[in-house]
C-alpha cells in the first residue's frame, strides 16, 4: 500500500492537525479496513494486523506526533496523538492493540532512560518489535512492592531469576520492561530497579494464559539466571519504583483515552439496539459518566503533556474508567439479552469477549480498592490505619 | 484572571452570606452580579451556584441565569420564572397554571414567566404579578423559601422570540453547580466526623469498609464536576441534562453514604448533616431529577447518536 509520509505533523496546530487527519482516515478507509484485527483468532495468530496497522499509522506520520525526535517522532504534544486515537475510533477502527503498552511504556523510559529509548523506541514506534510489562507476580499483584523476582549483580550486568504473571501480549514480545529487586526484601520500594530485557535471552520463557474471554493475550514470564546487561538498567539502581509510579500516571492519562473513545464507539453501537429494548435510562446513566471518563482522561492527559506532575486524583480516573468498562458492557448484556447468551455468531462473540474482558479493568494496573484506598487517605485525607 | 474572579466571588458571596443566607436579587444586583453574569457567564454561575449550594444560600439567583439565557442578556429586573413542579409540566388544570417560584413574589416583581406545555412541545408565556397568588412550601425544606404560585390562565400571553429549551439548559447547569456545593459540603460533614468519632480505638475512618464508601461518593462527585463544567463549553441540552443527572447521582451517593457512617448521630434533626441533605433533595428535584435528566440523555442518544462532549481541537485550556 503506498502512504504519504510526513514527518512534521507534530508542529501542526490542534485544528489544521485534525484536518489532515480526517482526510487522510476517509482516504485510506479501505487499506484501515482491511487490517481490522480478527480477535477470534489466538494472539500469536493475530499479531500481524495490529502490527501493519501501528506501521501504516506510523508511515503516515501519525504516530510520530507527540514524540520527541530522539526516538524517531516529530514533536509536539502528546495531544495530537490522543487526537489520532479518537478519530479513527469515530470512524470505526479502534486503535491497534499493541498502542496502549507502548503509550504507558515509553513516555516513562524517555524520562529516567532516554539513551535506551533512543536505541531501542525507533522499532518499537514503528510496530517493528512488540514490548510487554513484567510487573505482578502471583504474591505481589496489589502489593507490589512484595515481589521476589531477584536481579544479582554479576560481571557487567544483571542476573534475573523469579517468576512474573498477567504480562499482556509477552508470548509474542521481543522485549519486556522488568522490574526486579535488587535490594533487600525488607527494603520494600526502595529496593526495586527496573529493566529492558530482551525476552530471546536465555533463561527467559513466556508461556501464555487463556484467559475467560478465550483469548490468550495474557502470559507469565519465568526467568531462571538470564542475564542482562549493565547497560539494560532503566534510570537508577533501586529507584524502579519511581519509574513504574511514573509510567502508571500515562495509563491514567493516554491509556484512559483510548479506553474512553472505545467505550464511545461501543456506546453508540448499543444506542440503536436500545431504541429497540428501551432501557433508555441506563444508557443515558452510563453514558453521562463515560462522558466524565472522558474529560477527567483529558484534563490528566493535559497535565502529563505539559510536564505536570499527576497527582491522587488519576486515582479518580482510574476508578470511573473501570465502573465505566463495566457499566458499558453490562448495557451490553442487557440490550442484548438472547442473543448475548446464545448467538453463535462472530459479533455476538466479540461482544461476550468485550464484556469479560471488561471485568478486569477493576484489577489490572492497580485494583479498585488500590484505588479507593488512595482517594480516601490521599484525597479526603481519611487516616492510613491499618 | 477567571481564576481571580471565582476567587472573589466566592469571597463576596461568603461574606454576605454572614448577614443573612437569603441573596435576594437586589443583593445580587448590588454585588455587581449583572456585570459578571454578562462578561464571564461560566465562572461567574459556577462560583456563586456552588457557593450557593454549599453555604444552602436562599433566592432567586437562579432565575437571573435562566432569564439571561431567555432573554439574550436583557436585564431580568422586575421579572421571575415560575418552574415546573417536579414531574409535573405547566399544565392548565381549572383555568390555571401551577408551578413553583423561588422566592417570594415582593412588590418589586411586575412579570412572572413560565413554560407552558401544550401540543406543540413547551412554549414561554409571562403573566403580570397581579394574576399570581403565592403560597409557601414547606415541604421537604421550609428554609429554601419556596413558594407554590398559581397563575391565572386567562392573564397569559406568549413570549416571543423565546427558547424555553435554552433557559432550561441554562438552569440545568447552574443547579448542577450548585447541587456540587452541596454535595462537597455533605462530604465535608461525613469526612470530618469518620476522622474525628472513634470505635475499637481507632477513628471511624481508618476502616476500609468506611474509607471505600466515601471514595466511591468522591468519584461520583468528581464525575458531576467535571461534565457541569465541560456544559458551559459544549452548550447543548444534552450536555446540561448529562450534567444535572449526574448532579442528581451523586447527591444520592454522597447522602447515602454520609448518613451510613455518621451513624446515629447524623439520624437526629440537630445535627448539621439534615440541611443541606434536605436541600441538596429538593434542588435536585428542580428542572428534571436524576432519574428524568438520564432518560432524556438516553432518548437522544437513541434518536441522534451518540456525541463526544468536550474534544481536544477547541481553545478550551
Amino acid at each position: 500500500m503506498t502512504v504519504s509520509v510526513d514527518r512534521d505533523l507534530g508542529s501542526l496546530s490542534p485544528a489544521a492537525f485534525q484536518e489532515r487527519l480526517e482526510a487522510w482516515i476517509t482516504e485510506h478507509a479501505t487499506q484501515l479496513g482491511e487490517v481490522q484485527p480478527d480477535e477470534s483468532l489466538s494472539v500469536e495468530e493475530a499479531t500481524a494486523s495490529p502490527r501493519l496497522y501501528q506501521r501504516m499509522l506510523f508511515d503516515a506520520g501519525w504516530l510520530r506526533a507527540g514524540w520527541p525526535a530522539e526516538i524517531g517522532g516529530s514533536g509536539g504534544s502528546a495531544e495530537r496523538r490522543a487526537q489520532v486515537y479518537e478519530s479513527l475510533s469515530v470512524a470505526g477502527f479502534p486503535s491497534p492493540e499493541t498502542l496502549p503498552t507502548l503509550e504507558v511504556l515509553v513516555p516513562a523510559l524517555v524520562k529516567y532512560s532516554p539513551e535506551l529509548a533512543r536505541q531501542f523506541v525507533p522499532a518499537f514506534l514503528r510496530g517493528d518489535e512488540l514490548w510487554c510489562q513484567g510487573f505482578s507476580e502471583t504474591e505481589a499483584g496489589s502489593d507490589m512492592a512484595a515481589m521476589r523476582t531477584r536481579a544479582r549483580v554479576a560481571d557487567d550486568g544483571w542476573v534475573i531469576t523469579g517468576h512474573k504473571v498477567w504480562n499482556s501480549y509477552a508470548s509474542v514480545s521481543d522485549r519486556c520492561v522488568l522490574l526486579a529487586r535488587t535490594g533487600e526484601q525488607s527494603d520494600r520500594h526502595r529496593g526495586i530497579s527496573a529493566f529492558l530485557v530482551d525476552m530471546d535471552t536465555p533463561g527467559v520463557e513466556a508461556r501464555p494464559i487463556t484467559t475467560m474471554t478465550g483469548r490468550n493475550e495474557l502470559s507469565e514470564i519465568y526467568f531462571e539466571d538470564a542475564f542482562v546487561p549493565a547497560d539494560r538498567l532503566i534510570g537508577e539502581v533501586n529507584r524502579g519504583w519511581d519509574f513504574a509510579m511514573f509510567l502508571l500516571q500515562w495509563e491514567r492519562g493516554m491509556y484512559a483515552w483510548m479506553r474512553q473513545a472505545w467505550l464511545h464507539q461501543k456506546l453508540a453501537r448499543l444506542a440503536p439496539l436500545v431504541a429497540e429494548v428501551g432501557p433508555t435510562r441506563e444508557l443515558g446513566a452510563t453514558y453521562a459518566r463515560v462522558t466524565a471518563l472522558r474529560l477527567v482522561a483529558r484534563r490528566t492527559l493535559r497535565r502529563l503533556a505539559d510536564g505536570d506532575f499527576v497527582g491522587p486524583e488519576a486515582s479518580i480516573d482510574k476508578l470511573l474508567l473501570s465502573s465505566c468498562e463495566q457499566a458499558v458492557l453490562d448495557l451490553a448484556r442487557s440490550t442484548l439479552r438472547g442473543e448475548f447468551e446464545l448467538d453463535d455468531s462472530a459479533e455476538a462473540d466479540q461482544w461476550r469477549g468485550d464484556f469479560f474482558y471488561t471485568r478486569s479493568a477493576s484489577i489490572y494496573g492497580g485494583a479498585a480498592e488500590i484505588q479507593r484506598d488512595i482517594v480516601a487517605t490521599r484525597v479526603l485525607g481519611l487516616p492510613r490505619v491499618r | 484572571m477567571s481564576d481571580d474572579l471565582s476567587r472573589d466571588i466566592r469571597a463576596v458571596v461568603a461574606a454576605a452570606a454572614k448577614d443573612s443566607p437569603h441573596l435576594s436579587y437586589s443583593r445580587l444586583v448590588d454585588l455587581g452580579w449583572d456585570d459578571v453574569l454578562a462578561e464571564e457567564p461560566r465562572v461567574a454561575v459556577a462560583a456563586l451556584f456552588e457557593e450557593t449550594g454549599r453555604l444552602l444560600l436562599t433566592g432567586a439567583a437562579l432565575d437571573v441565569v435562566v432569564l439571561q439565557a431567555l432573554n439574550g442578556g436583557r436585564s431580568a429586573t422586575g421579572t421571575r420564572v415560575a418552574y415546573p413542579l417536579p414531574r409535573r409540566s405547566t399544565l392548565d388544570r381549572d383555568g390555571h397554571l401551577e408551578g413553583v417560584v423561588l422566592d417570594g413574589l415582593t412588590s418589586e416583581v411586575a412579570t412572572v414567566v413560565l413554560p407552558v406545555s401544550g401540543a406543540d412541545g413547551v412554549v414561554l408565556a409571562e403573566a403580570p404579578a397581579t394574576a399570581c397568588a403565592t403560597s409557601p412550601i414547606a415541604g421537604l425544606d421550609a428554609s429554601a423559601g419556596w413558594h407554590r404560585v398559581t397563575v391565572q390562565s386567562a392573564a397569559l400571553t406568549p413570549v416571543p422570540d423565546a427558547d424555553w429549551s435554552a433557559g432550561l439548559a441554562a438552569g440545568r447547569r447552574a443547579l448542577a453547580h450548585q447541587l456540587v456545593g452541596t454535595c462537597e459540603e455533605l462530604l465535608r460533614i461525613a469526612v470530618e466526623h469518620v476522622k474525628v468519632r472513634e470505635q475499637f480505638g481507632r477513628p471511624l475512618g481508618a476502616n476500609q469498609a468506611v474509607q471505600h464508601r466515601l471514595a466511591d461518593a468522591r468519584v461520583d462527585l468528581a464525575a458531576a464536576e467535571v461534565v457541569v463544567a465541560e456544559a458551559w463549553l459544549t452548550e447543548t441540552a444534552m450536555a446540561a441534562a448529562a450534567a444535572k443527572g449526574l448532579a442528581g447521582r451523586a447527591l444520592d451517593r454522597v447522602g447515602a453514604a454520609g448518613q451510613q457512617v455518621l451513624g446515629g448521630i447524623g439520624y437526629t434533626w440537630e445535627h448539621p448533616w439534615r440541611h443541606p441533605l434536605r436541600r441538596g433533595m429538593l434542588l435536585s428535584s428542580l428542572l428534571g431529577g436524576a432519574d428524568e435528566c438520564e432518560e432524556e440523555v438516553g432518548a437522544g442518544l437513541v434518536s441522534a447518536g451518540v456525541p463526544r462532549i468536550g474534544g481536544l481541537v477547541e481553545a478550551t485550556r
